[in-house]
């Protein structure tokens, strides 16, 4: 890990996980910026190797800016930091293409155990923020597997599940093979299903694929 | 004239009673004989001895005409007439009289009598035809009696009554005048006598405008509603009548004019009017008061908004800072920590975390984030979750994503769900709540019900209490309808209805 993008409009905050990157991986390139189309041209300025982003910050709300990221860049692990506690804000988020949710106040301890999972294209959530999600108030409205997928994730679920390869898929969407398996790998972290014949199954029984 | 024997009066009894007070046996016998042979069929004579015993039949039966002897044991002369018509004046008296006796006849006569009859020229004939004349005269005089009565309380009925009551020629001219048309027109009967009653009133159309007061349009209006009409008093104060009439007819139904009660009716209409005024006011104030209500509750959200966001921007990003801090000072403390210092840093790291569990919380409890960022269903799932850890009451619900209905109204359908959730926590003793909010035929719909204990809608203070008036007046602030069921045992479901635009 090289370059790291540190997105929040508080300084004091930036220090914070500076500091705690610094101790941990030593010398980095850390750019910061305060506001949501900040990161926009700090995407096109760049790779990324990691980005950390806080979810309320001024600017066009996070929520429409995590699609703008991930079309400029499909693979560019995606850490959430905030300090609003509301589950949905998580779960939105996730669906809006993040990796990982960690909250504030836990950065301290867990900060660098959240940046190793998404690096390596793992979903990462806190154990309580995951029982919360669990906290099921409907059955139907319990957010299931898929629902926590992207929209690009969703799209590369879809057409596994009616059976395209991954080189059918790469050439489809005009991505790099590579890109792709990242895809599918983070598919597969986030809904827990491990073949492309549970998924297939999966995506039939939940009427995602007629 | 008519003939007795043959053709009684309809409606006369047909068995007739006659007294007969004759102390002399002969006589008695006598005159009992002629009223039974020549008199009608079925009539009875009762026949005593003395004035005291004529009392005391008087008393005990009907008696339709006395025949009485005017020398009894108990007494004698014009006395026994006036003992019998102190008992009643009612019933007629024919006298009996010795020969000759023209002079205390005629003063019966005068004293009440209806007829006398001299005793030695009985016979059937005569005796009958008197009794007959008597009774007939009577009855003619009872009836005029009573017709007078009837005259006399009307007439008093019209002196003492309030309203104008009128009567007017066929053509228009006014014929009486009462008291109470005096004091209503301030005007005495004998210079309002023989003028036009239309000089007096004025009818008064639907669209505030008079008109005169036409001859045809007087005779049509007979018995129908009243009519309102305006007056000018001669006084010159206008004054608002309601104005009744009806026909007046003779015997044979030919028409010879009008009568009219005009009842001043100008106060009664300006209270009314006050009344209009003042119900337009309240319900002009009531709408303001609404209106102050929704402006009140929109900058009480605004103001919870921004210090919400305050407290969570300002407190938890330096509460997050300090964490950050304590920790990169844990990781810089000496292997060999003899002062205890790594300890207190954990013991601090905990402090700060607790606080910044508080401040958010507070920060949801002012106003949750998520109703800003992410809409009103986020936000109902939101404190759903919160409520179901909160109380272990079991939430099923149904949340639909769908509609939108603009900011202030999505504050005031979540604060309505937070009364009602609050609601269920305290009174219900629920064990599962049902929420819904569904677009349901272009409105969008907010339901809570519960599995508790219920209440009476009608007779509980629940339903008046500030709680579910302020639900009431929050649905209605945002145009929509608010609907409560619930009865004892049965639990208790609350929707509330609101229309969506319809955007594109």
């Amino acid at each position: 890990m090289r370059q790291v993008l540190i997105a929040d409009d508080h300084e004091v905050t930036r220090r914070g996980i500076r500091d705690l990157l610094r101790d941990a991986h030593g010398e980095l390139v850390m750019v910061e910026v305060g506001d949501t189309e900040a990161i926009l041209e700090a995407m096109k300025d760049r790779a990324w190797d990691l980005l950390i982003l806080d979810i309320a910050m001024p600017g066009p709300p996070i929520f429409d800016i995590l699609p703008a990221i991930r079309e400029l860049d499909p693979e560019v692990p995606i850490l959430m930091i905030t300090a609003l506690p509301e589950v949905e804000i998580v779960l939105r988020v996730l669906r809006s293409g993040a990796n990982g949710v960690i909250h504030k106040h836990r950065a301290a301890n867990d900060l660098l155990a959240a940046i190793s999972q998404v690096l390596i294209g793992k979903t990462y959530l806190h154990p309580e923020t995951a029982a919360e999600i669990a906290e099921s108030i409907d059955q139907e409205a319990r957010p299931r597997p898929h629902e926590l997928l992207s929209e690009r994730e969703s799209e590369i679920f879809r057409m596994i599940a009616r059976g395209l390869s991954i080189k059918q898929i790469a050439t489809e969407l005009t991505l790099s093979d590579k890109t792709v398996s990242t895809y599918v790998s983070r598919i597969r972290e986030k809904t827990g299903l491990a073949s492309y014949v549970e998924m297939a199954r999966y995506a039939l029984q939940n009427g995602i694929v007629d | 004239m008519y003939d007795v024997e043959s053709k009684p009066p309809t409606g006369e009894r047909s068995t007739r009673t006659i007294l007969l007070v004759e102390d002399e046996a002969r006589d008695a016998e006598l005159i009992s004989e002629l009223i039974i042979e020549s008199g009608r069929h079925g009539d009875r004579v009762l026949h005593v001895t003395s004035l005291q015993a004529a009392l005391q039949t008087m008393a005990a039966e009907p008696v339709d005409l006395i025949l009485l002897d005017l020398r009894l044991p108990d007494g004698v002369g014009l006395d026994c007439l006036q003992t019998v018509r102190q008992e009643s004046v009612e019933i007629p008296v024919v006298v009996l009289t010795g020969v000759e006796d023209e002079h205390l006849a005629l003063s019966c006569i005068s004293g009440g009598a209806q007829d006398y009859l001299t005793k030695n020229e009985l016979e059937g004939r005569t005796l009958n035809r008197a009794i007959a004349y008597a009774l007939t005269r009577s009855r003619e005089l009872s009836e005029r009696r009573r017709a007078n009565d009837l005259q006399r309380r009307l007439a008093s009925i019209v002196e003492a009554s309030q309203d104008a009551i009128v009567s007017i020629s066929p053509d228009g001219l006014l014929m009486s005048w009462n008291p109470g048309a005096e004091r209503t027109f301030g005007l005495g009967e004998v210079e309002a006598l023989g003028r036009p009653f239309a000089d007096f009133v004025r009818p008064l159309g639907a669209d505030g405008e008079t008109t005169d007061l036409s001859l045809d349009r007087l005779l049509a209006a007979d018995q129908g509603m009243p009519i309102e009409m305006m007056s000018r008093r001669a006084d010159g104060q206008r004054i608002t009548l309601s104005v009744a009439t009806c026909h007046l007819r003779d015997d044979d139904d030919r028409l010879i004019g009008l009568a009219a009660i005009c009842r001043d009716v100008t106060e009664a209409r300006r209270r009314r009017a006050e009344l209009v005024q003042r119900n337009a006011e309240l319900t002009l104030r009531d709408e303001q008061m609404r209106a102050l209500t929704q402006r009140m509750n929109e900058l009480i959200e605004t103001e919870r908004s921004r210090i919400s966001r305050t407290v969570h921007d300002v407190l938890g990003q330096l509460l997050t800072a300090i964490n950050l801090d304590l920790h990169w000072i844990g990781r810089r403390v000496p292997e060999k920590d003899e002062r205890g210092i790594a300890a207190k840093i954990k013991e601090a790291t905990e402090l700060v975390e607790r606080t910044v569990t508080e401040v958010q919380q507070i920060s949801v409890d002012l106003r949750p984030s998520v109703l800003d960022s992410l809409g009103l269903a986020a936000g109902i799932r939101d404190e759903l979750r919160r409520f179901q850890k909160r109380t272990g009451i079991r939430v099923d619900a149904r949340i639909e994503d769908r509609a939108s209905i603009g900011a202030s109204a999505e504050s005031n359908l979540f604060r309505i769900l937070q009364e009602l959730l609050t609601n269920v926590a305290r009174h219900s003793r629920a064990a599962r709540v049902s929420v819904g909010l569904v677009l349901r035929d272009g409105q969008l719909e907010l339901q809570v019900a519960d599995d508790g204990v219920g209440f009476a809608p009608e007779a509980d203070r629940k339903l008046t209490s500030l709680g579910f008036l302020g639900i009431r007046e929050r649905s209605l602030a945002i145009g929509g309808r608010c609907a409560i069921e619930s009865a004892p045992g049965q639990g208790c479901r609350v929707s509330i209805a609101i229309p969506v635009a319809q955007d594109g």
